[in-house]
Formats: C-alpha cells, structure tokens, sequence
C-alpha cells in the first residue's frame, strides 16, 4: 500500500525543549499563521522552498547556469534570485560550491521519519523522552500527522504535539487519540490585535483550547500553554491579564510556559527574500532576565502557574 | 584549623604559581651526571638508585608561602627537569630553539645552558636514545630502513615509534592504599625483611639482593628528601612574621617529621605522603603518564576518621585537595621537538581516577568523590586530568554535581569513562573481574590496573592509518618519498570491488603491523638494561618479594601490563572508504587510478573541485548512518585482528588505543590528499571523533556513529571530543538550568552505559572565544580546553591545533 506523503523541512535529534526528556522534533511544513515574530519562517508555506545564503556566494555564476525556470540573474555582477518565477527544482542547489543555497521542504512517508525517530530509543528510554511533533503547524497536514503518531505509538513512543490549534475542531479528537504531551500557543488575548500579529483571528484558537480539556483529550499533567513574551508587542499588563483570565477559566489548571523572544531566526527571512516582519517596530527588544522576571511575577500574581520544560 | 584562613594561603599559593612561565632546570643533571661518573662498574639498577639517591639528598628544595602540601621538582615551579640518561642529543640540538618555540616553549638561563654542554660530553654514546639507534639499525631490515627517519622514529609515515628521548616509562599507577598503610618506613622495613630471608644458596637470590639493594638506598634518600621538608619548614616558622603561615609551617613541618617514622595517621598527612610519592617517581625516571588512580577510594578512611575526630571539617579538606591539585601544576617535562608535535601544550597526563565500583562490584561513590570534584572545579586548572568512572548504578546526583563542575571548570574536566566497558575490556586480556573493578585510567583513556600493571613496557607505536591508506591507493608506495616496502598484490586497475580494496588495505596492514614486536622490544630491552627504576618497582604488588625490578617483568601480575599500540585517523579511513564505494564502484564515475591521480595533484583543476565537492557531499561518519559508519566497524576490528596476533617482549599484549593525543596534525602533514575530501596536509579527525565540522545530525547521532567501534577490543581507551556551545547547558540568560542538566546527564549515561561507549569528554567553549583567544592570547591566557585525553591551555597550543578545535562541530540545542 502507498503511504501518504508528508512536507517537512527538517528533523532534529537531542531536542530538549520540546517536551520531557530527549526527543526527537519533526518540523512539519506549512503554517496557516504569519505570526510577525515567527523565527522558523521557512516552516510558513505548504511547498519546498529555495534558500538564498548571501553571504555564503561567491558569485561563481553555477545556479545563473543551470536554472532551467531562469530565476536567477546576474545583474551588474550580483546573484539576483526572483522567487516567483522559482519551481523549487533544487537544480541550482546540487551544483552550489559553496552551499549557499539550500531546498527547504521535502516530501517523506510516515516510515521515513520513524526510520529516524527510532534511532534514538535507547536515549528516550533513559531520558524518558519521545517524539515532538512541530513546524509549521502540523494539524496542517493532519491525516500525516495522525498516521505519523499512531504509528509511534505502536512502538510505544511516547509523543507530543507543538500546535496553534489554528484548525477544525472536528479533526483534533482524531491525532489527539495518539497524543501523550501537548504544547499550545496564547500569542494575544484580543481577537483583533491577534488577527493583526498572527494574521488570524483567535476565537477558534481558544474555543479548541477549552475543547481539548473540557473533552478530555489531554491531562493537566501532559498539556503546556505557551505565551511568546515579545516586549511592546504582547506583553502589556492587559493582555496577559486577558490571558490569565482565560487560563483561570479553564477546567483545570493549566502550566504556562514563557517564550521570551530572540531573533535567531532574522537571517533566515533575507534568505528566503524576506522582509524581517518586526524590523519596521523599533520599539521591540530581545527581553533581558531582568524583564522576564518581571513578566513571571506579574503572572504569578495573578494565580497563573509559570514552569520551566 | 580555620578553613578561610587556609583558603586565603592557598589562593596566595596558587597565585604565586601563576607568575612562573616554564623553564629549564639542570640540577637534577648535575647531580645525577656526578653520581654516574662515580659509580662506573657497578651493576646498573645499583647506579640508578645512588643517583636518584643523591638527587633527593642534594637538589634544591623550597617551600612557597601558602602551599599546605610541601615537596618541589625542580628549582622553581613549572620548571622541568633534565633527564640526561635518556638523551643529551636533543638537548644539545635544540637548546637554542627551546625557548624560541611556538608553543611549549623553556625560557633557558645561562648557567643551564653551561651546565647542560658541560655534562653532554660524559653522556654521548651512553644514553637511551644512542641505544635504541643501534638496535634499531641491528634488527630492522635495510630496505625498511631506508625508509625509516632514526630520528624521529617514523616508519614510512605510517608507525611513530614512542622509543621515548626524554623520558622513562612511566603509565604506572602505585598502589597508593598499601603505601598508606606502611608509610615509607614500612616498606623500606619490608625490604630489609626480605633481605634477612634471601636463602643464599639459591641461585636466583643473587639478583634478588641487588634489586633490593638498590630499593634500600633509594629510600636512604627518599626518607632524607622528606626529612629535608621538615626541618625546612621549622626553619622558616621560626623566622616567619604571618602568624596563619607561621603555624601552617609547623604543622608541615610535624606531618614530614611523622611520615618519617610510620604511616600517615591523618588526612593531611596521607595526602602528604601520595604527593611525596608521585615527585619522587617523577624524579626518578621523568615518565609519562605516571597517575594517581582512585584516590576518593585510597584517602576515604583518613577523611572520615579525622572528621569523626573532628580534627578536620569538610571545608579544610577541600582547601587540602584544592593545594594538592595547584602542585600538580608545578611538574613540567621537556621533550625533543619532534615529540612534542605529538603532545602538546606541556601534558604530563597524570590522572586521577573517581567513583566507579569496589572490588565486590557495588559503588564506590564517597563523600570525596564529590570533594575532588568541587576542588576541580574551584581550581580551574589543566592538570591533573580527573576522570570520573560511571557504571549502571553511579548515583545521578553525583552526575549532576559532575557536570556542574565540568561547567564550572570549563576546561573539558572530568571526562567520563564507562565501567560497563573499561572492565570487560581489561576481563578480555585476561584480567581477573575484581581487578578489573579497581582500574583506574593512566594518563589520557589507558585502563590499567594500579598496584598491578607492570608500566607500559616498550613505549608506543602510533599507526596513521589513512597513510595506509593513501599508500594502498598507491600500490604500496609512499608518494613522499617514492618508496614501496610492500607492492599491493593487485594493480588499482585490476580491483573491481570495494571489498577488494579494502582487502589490499588490509594486507599493507599486515605488513606494517608487525614491526610493533621490534620496535617496541628495542625500547623495552633497554629500560630493563638501563633505566631501573627501583622506587617504581618498590610501589608495585609483589615486587619486593619477587625481587626484580618491573622493568624486568616476570613474577606475578606480569601479564597484566599492555603495551599501547594507538590507530589513528579511523574516521578518515572510514569516510574515505565510502567515497571511493559510492564514487568508483557504485556510480562509476572514474576508476581508482583517476581517483589516485586527482588526489596526487591535491585535487587540482576543475574536475578535481568537483570530485572533491561530490565527496564532501556524500554521508559521513558522525551522523549515525550505516553506508559509512560500517567501516569504523570493519576497520577497528582489522586493527584489532591485525595486532593482536603478536605478542610484545616483556608484557602480557599489545593493548590497543584509538585516542591520539595530538598526532593528528603532524600526521595530517605527511598524508597526502585523501578521498575523504581532505587536502593534503590537513590534519586528520583527532581519536575516535568524527572528522571536524562533519557531524551534523545532532549529538546523538554522533554518538550512535562512535558506538558502532567495539570498544572493549581497546584497552587502552577511546577519546571522543564533544563540543558544546555553552547554550547547551545553561537558559537563555546563561545561568545553569536543571533541566537541561538533566537531559545531559541522560544523554552521556545512555552512551557508556546503553551505547556501551568507552569515554567521552566536553567543552564547553564558544567558537566565539576560541576565536577571540587566537587574536588576544594573553587576554586568554587561562582558557583550558581538553585537547585529546588531556587539557591545556588553549593559547598555549600549535595553530594549527587550535583550529582544528575551533572546527569540531559546535553542538547548539
């Protein structure tokens, strides 16, 4: 029998922040959010995707050559790369000296990637560690999603799910019948501002959250809220008021874990002829200790429960 | 005793350290070249114990303010002694260039200068190295000579034979818990016993008397060395005005005086007693390697009967520790240039082993345990190297409290060693089990047994298998020098598989494998010859009763010492075996003779840019994948097979090794371009450790790569490097999180003990701060980095070894 075919663009062994013990992160490919912090943007859309690393071409003209969509040019001796007219062959990426360019995004089976999950279970047995599942946003291939997860669970893998919950809710029951540990995002309270940051609204995102706990789908224990902390963006006293509001009303109590922002990703945008979405907002800053103390102490006034994974 | 005070001494100790740069010191030669002259004709294991004797009674001694544990190498601290036994040749040679070095450099005053000229000429014709030069040239076929650098002790560019200019044997471990139940008058006792009982009508008693002869008068001086310290250290009180210092002097003075009339009663004196021990076996006979073994285990009774007495608090043993390993850091040892390349940064690679299990097989994890661990990290220095045994039930606490002071340390100490490895592979050379539980490791990753092992016997051969492999692509002939010893039996152009290749390798193996049984014999006849060491042997189970010194070998436990024979460049070899697979065999894309002919022009051209590109671009071992990490398997399993079919002179075998301290580079200079993508000339992937930069799945990939050796086939250890960037261990905001602390421990003891990996060791630098450190080295100047199975300081280096540091993959999570 065929088996459906995944996109995903990278897989990641020894992650340790992506639920208990060492795991094994898969990056699902394609996200229905545009989260303006978003620090894996090559995770946003549903198809491979070339890479452009400036600073790695020395302008040996190779991918001016074989391009066969003729997107890229050399123009007053500079590599210039128009995405449009790109297929994401990855001819121009074979024959790069310099590995300047790079295909994000391929396509693979459920068997594939646990031919790469299953090489580590000697370290998830010790660790007690497992699966994560990520991207993107993986509910975006959820018939992948779902098969992949059952199958790690019939070699009893433990597994995790990093989502927006950005999706139907009739499809949830469904993956989180196969789901041990599960990590969702809060990025703001406020259904406007969230459409205005994330691109989408957040109605559907916080009626899934109530529906997972109310149904029962996942445990206190095994369920994580995590709220990216981007300074003059979402950490205003009023939101995550709002948001701890929200928790407080949940059925039981939540964990919440903060995200402070970084901008380990900001290369990646220019790479993949970008704009950097928050360089326009010069009020944001990468938090020091001292802010995100500060944002623990608030939320920890208000009842919410801050843990560190 | 009041702990901050002694705190405030040993800081102003170590900080008084600080301010020496290594030099020369001739002392030793003087008095040692004076005793020689004297004692012409007698039986030479005599001789050396005179002489030594005569150092210890006539070399300078001094006490420096603030150090708690008293006893000095040489005439000031870091200064290395000169050992003129073993070669004046090279001092001779390199005089002049020893303080112009670009890494381990002497500073050399003028009276050493004049004192070093001055002795040479009793020495010339006489020493070790003038020795092994005619053997050497007696027993090798000339054909193989011709291809063999005498002075260097290269053979073909493929064997570096460590016949040792500098220095005796050493990589001996005495067995310390005896000494402290007899003290050295016990065992100077034990010997007059034995002398009293020799039956002299048996014929073997004859050379019995002489060894314990010899042992008698060594320890003549050994006791007037430390009868020295006390009544320097009553001296100095007496005039001394800082009223701390002035009573720490007595105290030194009292614990000297004590050791001088039975065993030590307390911690301190016992710690006293192992450091005495330790210089004294530096002086006599300068070898490497020489360690501690298990001393949490050997001082454990000393701490808790002096803390039950209260005479002791856990503070005051840890300042007692903490001096211990500062004076660690004043011995130096000088080695030809040639060696050097293969050991630098100025290792003397002394060990001291922790934790791990007691002979009935339960864990030994003690109190001191955690105490050596906190000094370690609280001294923040390269030497001794720490090593900490981990096995099944090693409590996780202590694998956190390790970890944190790895971190702490930031110099790559301790490095972790597998009991779930080391004692099946010493049980596989026939060592009994509950032996092979009290093993310790002997300089870099060499498991041996301490009281038991015999030293090494016959130095060390170093195999630089990629050459073996260049040289097998070039139908047996070294492309440097234009000499084939050994012609492959079939013509590049008549293999048709990469098994056939690998067979052709594997026969240039054989070949050169079996020059290890001459080339170690020559140095191992010798030193039974000419360098006795009788304290050595006095520290060793068994040898006072059976009467001859270790270097002889024989009497019980002789089996139990291994010679090291050391294969290197096994990932390149591995990877290389790959690309030709893939390239020739699978898609045929060129023949072997083209793949040959691009590599001797260093892949010159575009298609060799391009083939080269193509290699680089295919898996490669470190990333957990079968295609190539299969040939690691095939390859350390031939050497293995290889060398285990020969049998050294003295010892019980060969016991094999694929750590490789720094040879790496030096080796890399001789090797060709490889199919591996290297260029020539570039250094190779240092011991077990995937080749820099190319391990990119992530760190348990890496790991899962290197399992896939059998590492208990090497005895004598394997060294994987791992780099982590400091953000591997600690939040966002660099403090040390527990979470992650965890994770690491999870992950190290899935490796030795589910992985079954023999060791594996961590540094925590930056790129970064490498980086920075080769442009401001003397804003760096105390940066340790672990360097193979030792640490050093990291602007103390060769450039080019700093930058194959700096390429080690940089794990980030």
């Amino acid at each position: 029998m065929q088996q459906i075919k995944g996109l995903i663009f990278n897989v990641q062994r020894y992650s340790i922040h992506d639920g208990p013990g060492i795991r094994t992160l898969v990056f699902i490919k394609g996200c229905p959010l545009r989260c303006l912090w978003c620090c894996n943007p090559e995770g946003q859309l549903a198809r491979p995707e070339v890479m452009y690393f400036r600073n790695y071409c020395t302008r040996c003209r190779k991918c001016v050559e074989v391009c066969p969509a003729g997107a890229i040019k050399l123009r007053n001796g500079d590599v210039v790369f128009d995405k449009n007219l790109c297929n994401s062959c990855g001819t121009c990426v074979e024959v790069c000296p310099n590995n300047a360019r790079k295909l994000v995004g391929m396509y693979v089976t459920v068997d594939d990637i646990l031919k790469e999950v299953l090489k580590d279970m000697k370290f998830y047995a010790r660790s007690g560690g497992g699966l994560t599942v990520g991207g993107g946003e993986p509910f975006s291939q959820h018939e992948f999603l779902k098969e992949l997860l059952w199958k790690a669970k019939e070699y009893s893998i433990h597994t995790a799910v990093e989502t927006s919950l950005y999706t139907s809710t009739n499809l949830i029951s469904g993956v989180m019948k196969h789901v041990d540990y599960l990590f969702v995002d809060i990025k703001h309270i406020d259904p406007v501002k969230h459409m205005k940051l994330t691109g989408v609204s957040n109605e559907l995102i916080l009626n899934n959250i109530r529906y997972v706990i109310e149904e029962g789908l996942i445990g206190p224990k095994d369920f994580v809220i995590r709220i990216p902390i981007i300074p003059n963006v979402n950490d205003d006293h009023e939101n995550l008021k709002g948001i701890s509001e929200f928790i407080s009303s949940l059925k039981y109590e939540v964990s919440v874990e903060l995200l402070p922002y970084h901008e380990l990703g900001k290369h990646k945008y220019e790479a993949l002829g970008r704009d950097y979405p928050l360089s326009s907002l010069t009020s944001v800053f990468i938090p020091p200790k001292e802010h995100m103390i500060k944002v623990i102490e608030f939320l920890t006034s208000l009842g919410v429960r801050i843990v560190n994974t | 005793m009041n702990s901050y005070r002694l705190a405030r001494l040993v800081d102003e100790f170590y900080n008084e350290i600080m301010r020496f740069k290594p030099s020369l010191c001739h002392e030793r030669a003087v008095i040692f070249t004076e005793s020689y002259k004297g004692s012409e004709g007698l039986p030479q294991v005599i001789r050396r114990a005179k002489a030594v004797k005569e150092v210890l009674e006539k070399m300078s001694i001094y006490i420096l303010k603030g150090e708690l544990i008293v006893g000095n190498q040489a005439s000031r601290p870091r200064a290395a002694p000169l050992f003129p036994e073993f070669s004046v040749s090279f001092l001779i040679n390199e005089l002049e260039e020893i303080p112009k070095r670009p890494f381990d450099s002497f500073t050399v005053d003028d009276h050493v200068r004049n004192a070093v000229r001055e002795i040479s000429g009793y020495w010339l014709g006489k020493t070790h190295e003038d020795r092994v030069k005619y053997l050497t040239s007696l027993v090798l076929p000339d054909e193989v000579l011709r291809a063999f650098d005498i002075d260097s002790f290269v053979l073909n560019d493929v064997i570096y034979a460590g016949v040792r200019k500098s220095s005796g044997d050493g990589h001996i471990i005495p067995n310390y818990s005896n000494l402290l139940k007899l003290g050295f008058p016990g065992i100077l006792k034990k010997v007059e016993d034995e002398i009293s009982k020799l039956d002299l009508a048996k014929s073997e008693a004859f050379k019995k008397r002489l060894f314990l002869e010899a042992v008698k008068i060594v320890y003549e001086g050994v006791l007037n060395f430390v009868e020295r310290y006390s009544i320097l250290a009553k001296e100095m009180a007496d005039v001394e005005y800082d009223d701390d210092w002035r009573s720490e002097l007595i105290t030194i003075s009292e614990v000297c005086s004590s050791l001088l009339s039975g065993p030590p009663k307390t911690f301190r004196e016992a710690l006293q007693l192992i450091w005495f021990a330790h210089l004294i076996l530096q002086i006599e006979s300068n070898g490497h390697s020489v360690s501690l073994g298990r001393l949490d285990q050997y001082l454990y009774q000393f701490y808790k009967d002096d803390i039950l007495r209260g005479k002791i608090s856990r503070e005051d043993a840890l300042e007692l520790i903490k001096c211990f390993l500062i004076k660690m850091n004043t011995l130096n040892k000088v080695r030809p240039w040639s060696e050097t390349r293969y050991k630098t940064g100025y290792p003397l690679f002394m060990t001291i082993t922790l934790g791990g299990q007691t002979r009935e097989g339960f864990d030994a994890t003690n109190e001191l345990t955690y105490l050596f661990l906190e000094a370690l990290s609280e001294v923040k220095l390269p030497q001794p190297t720490i090593i900490l045994r981990v096995h099944s039930r090693t409590p996780e606490k202590l694998l956190i409290h390790a970890t944190k002071a790895l971190i702490k340390h930031g110099g790559g100490l301790p490095a972790f060693f597998s009991d779930e490895v080391v004692i099946p592979a010493l049980m596989n050379i026939g060592i009994r089990l509950e032996d092979a539980r009290e093993y310790a490791i002997a300089g870099c990753s060499e498991a041996i047994i301490p009281g038991k092992s015999l030293s090494f016997t016959g130095g060390d051969c170093y195999f630089n298998l990629l050459k073996i492999l260049e040289i097998t692509l070039n139908e047996g002939c070294n492309p440097r020098n234009g000499l084939r010893l050994f012609r492959t039996s079939k013509m590049m152009s008549e293999i048709k598989s990469i098994d056939e290749f690998i067979d052709e390798f594997r026969k240039q193996l054989t070949f050169y494998a079996k020059f290890i049984v001459p080339l170690t014999s020559v140095t191992s006849a010798i030193d039974a010859d000419l360098n006795p060491t009788p304290f050595a042997s006095s520290l060793i189970d068994h040898r006072i009763e059976y009467g001859a010194d270790i270097s002889e070998g024989g009497g019980p436990n002789n089996e139990y010492s291994h010679t090291i024979i050391q294969g290197h460049g096994i990932a390149n070899v591995a990877n290389a075996l790959y690309v030709i697979e893939e390239l020739v065999f699978n898609r045929g894309l060129l023949t072997l003779e083209e793949f040959r002919d691009v590599l001797l022009s260093n892949w010159e051209g575009d298609k060799g840019r391009e083939l080269r590109r193509l290699a680089i671009s295919l898996p490669k071992y470190g990333n957990d994948m079968d295609c190539v990490d299969k040939y690691v398997t095939i390859i350390s399993r031939m050497f293995y097979d290889e060398i285990m079919k020969y049998r050294p002179l003295r010892g019980a075998v060969f016991g094999l090794s694929l750590q490789g301290l720094t040879a790496n580079v030096p080796e890399g200079e001789v090797t060709g371009a490889t199919p591996d993508g290297r260029f020539a000339g570039e250094a190779l992937a240092d011991n077990a450790s995937p080749h820099p930069g190319t391990d990119r799945t992530g760190i348990t990939a890496t790991l899962k790569s290197v399992s896939k050796i059998d590492h208990s086939l090497f005895v004598n250890g394997n060294i994987l490097n791992i780099r982590f960037h400091p953000s591997a261990l600690t939040d966002a905001f660099g403090s040390v999180e527990d979470a992650k602390l965890i994770r690491f421990v999870k992950m190290l003891t899935t490796y030795l003990i589910d992985l079954k990996g023999f060791q594996v060791q961590f540094n925590t630098v930056s790129a970064e701060i490498l980086r920075a450190a080769q442009k401001e080295p003397l804003k760096y100047a105390n940066l340790i980095v672990k360097v193979a199975g030792y640490s050093a300081y990291f602007t103390s280096l060769d450039k080019k070894l700093q930058d194959q540091i700096i390429f080690r993959t940089e794990h980030i999570i």
